[in-house]
């Protein structure tokens, strides 16, 4: 028989005490025998041993003939110890559920990490996703899919993300995002027109979309219909897109002093010292005659112990010479000037990209010292702007007002 | 033949440089310290916690000593445990 340990131990032994007149030579005869034996030590009276069961059961068939008692002191092994486990259900059942309850709590989901996600909302909606696909806290991971099914699945709930991937880690399921780059934003699909802004002469239409509703050289009055959505009477329409760009007139007023007077530094200048003591000041140095008209500028240091200023301090003051000058204009520069100043007018008005065609006086006259005159500025700027469609047959009542 | 074969035997582990006891039906008595090994043994004739005798097949040996725990006993071989007063080889036992 086999004398391994774990055998041993998986058959099951037992500690004997054996007694009687044959006890000396019990261990000698089951040698002869060919049974097992461990752990012998001999005692005054008997001898204990250890054997296996089934070594045992021959003993017991043959402990006349050795003429031996024995008695079992200690059981081993694995049998003994189910016996023992049989009769105590409670703690067997106990430990069966103990580890089915760590089986089972290791086999679900508890929390579910999202990675790569900038800023809560989208955190949320890849969680969003996440549990519409199946993947949430409570989850078994036997219910779940494939991690690239599962993250193909999340990916199609969630359209701000351009890629997922899925991993399950034990118990924490971590989804990665990659977050979409917001592009430009599309153009809108409202149907609309393209009306116009400003009266004008019409000079070029560029329709990218829509139907053209008028024709160079024609004077159109503001909210006229330029570019048409509608592309029938009764079919589809399109939101109309476009440009077109119109001569546009612009009247400005502008008045020029032919006599401009101001002042001015003539560059000489004079410098004193003084010192102040509290609020009056006592002048050190520089007693020079100061000019008639004098602009002053003070440089006052800022002496000071510690936070409290001292009430001594010292200044420099330059006193620069001011003259008046007058500036006296011609008046075909000053019909030059009220051009440049109406065309930087315009310019205000119009808004956005427009071309200066030509300017032309209407009126000028002079007045005392000052040249008022109305200039008329031509410009060619786009005057188109998208409107929404006017409901069936207000277009034509709308579209007869603005050309009345 | 007895004779041939186990002369052969003894020639080939000489040859080879092997132990005596793994080519040939001869027993090893080890005693390292307290540990007391007797291997290749016939059978055991005594035991008891002063005393093992033991027949190796051509001779018998004796032991002698105090409180001997004996830790395993199979077949051929003989494991104890305790102090080694005297040790002696007797002629056959038959």
């Amino acid at each position: 028989m086999s004398d391994s340990r774990f055998e041993w131990f998986l058959n099951g032994s037992v500690t004997l005490w054996v007694t009687g007149p044959g006890a000396r030579h019990i261990v000698a005869w089951l040698q002869q025998d060919g049974v097992v034996v461990r752990d012998v030590r001999f005692a005054t009276g008997g001898v204990m041993l250890r054997l296996g069961v089934s070594a045992l059961r021959r003993l017991m068939a043959s402990r006349r003939d050795f003429g031996v008692r024995f008695r079992v002191v200690e059981r081993h092994g694995a049998p003994f110890l189910a016996r023992r486990l049989r009769r105590r259900k409670a703690f067997a059942a106990g430990a069966l559920a103990f580890v089915a309850i760590l089986y089972a709590l290791s086999s679900i989901v508890w929390r579910v990490e999202i990675v790569g996600a900038e800023g809560e909302d989208q955190e949320a909606e890849l969680r969003q996703a996440a549990a519409e696909a199946g993947l949430e806290v409570g989850q078994w991971k036997s219910r779940l899919a494939q991690p690239a099914e599962l993250a193909e699945r999340v990916v199609a709930r969630a359209p701000n993300y351009v890629w997922v991937g899925v991993e399950v880690k034990g118990s924490v399921a971590v989804v990665r995002g990659i977050p979409k780059i917001p592009g430009v934003p599309q153009a809108s699909q409202t149907p609309c027109n393209i009306v116009a802004t400003r009266p004008g002469v019409i000079l070029d239409v560029q329709a990218s979309r829509g139907r053209v509703m008028v024709k160079p050289n024609q004077v159109v009055q503001p909210g006229q219909v330029l570019i048409s959505g509608l592309l029938t009477d009764r079919g589809p329409s399109v939101p109309a897109s476009g440009s077109v760009f119109a001569e546009v007139w612009y009247t400005s007023d502008v008045s020029i002093p032919l006599q401009i007077s101001t002042q001015g530094l003539t560059g000489a200048s004079v410098s004193r010292e003084y010192l102040a003591v509290g609020g009056t000041r006592l002048r050190v140095w520089g007693f020079q005659e100061a000019p008639s008209g004098v602009y002053e500028r003070d440089a006052e240091t800022d002496w000071h112990i510690g936070t409290w200023r001292l009430p001594v301090q010292w200044v420099h003051a330059t006193l620069y010479e001011v003259k008046p000058t007058v500036w006296n204009l011609d008046v075909a520069a000053a019909k030059q000037e009220a051009l440049v100043m109406a065309a930087s007018d315009v310019r205000s008005l119009a808004g956005g990209d427009m071309v200066i065609l030509g300017q032309s006086v209407l009126q000028e006259r002079l007045e005392r010292g000052t040249l008022y005159a109305t200039i008329l500025t031509r410009v060619q700027q786009d005057i188109g702007a998208p409107a929404p469609i006017p409901e069936a047959g207000e277009p034509l009542k709308s579209q007869g007002a603005a050309q009345s | 033949m007895p004779g041939w074969t186990s002369s052969i035997k003894r020639r080939a582990g000489e040859v080879l440089r092997l132990p005596p006891d793994t080519v040939e039906a001869v027993a090893r008595v080890t005693i390292v310290g307290d540990d007391v090994m007797i291997e290749g043994a016939k059978a055991l004739l005594e035991v008891s916690s002063d005393r093992i005798s033991c027949d190796l097949g051509d001779r018998v040996v004796e032991i002698e000593g105090e409180s001997f725990v004996i830790k395993l006993v199979t077949e051929r071989e003989i494991h104890a445990v305790g102090r080694v007063r005297h040790l002696s080889f007797g002629g056959g036992a038959q």
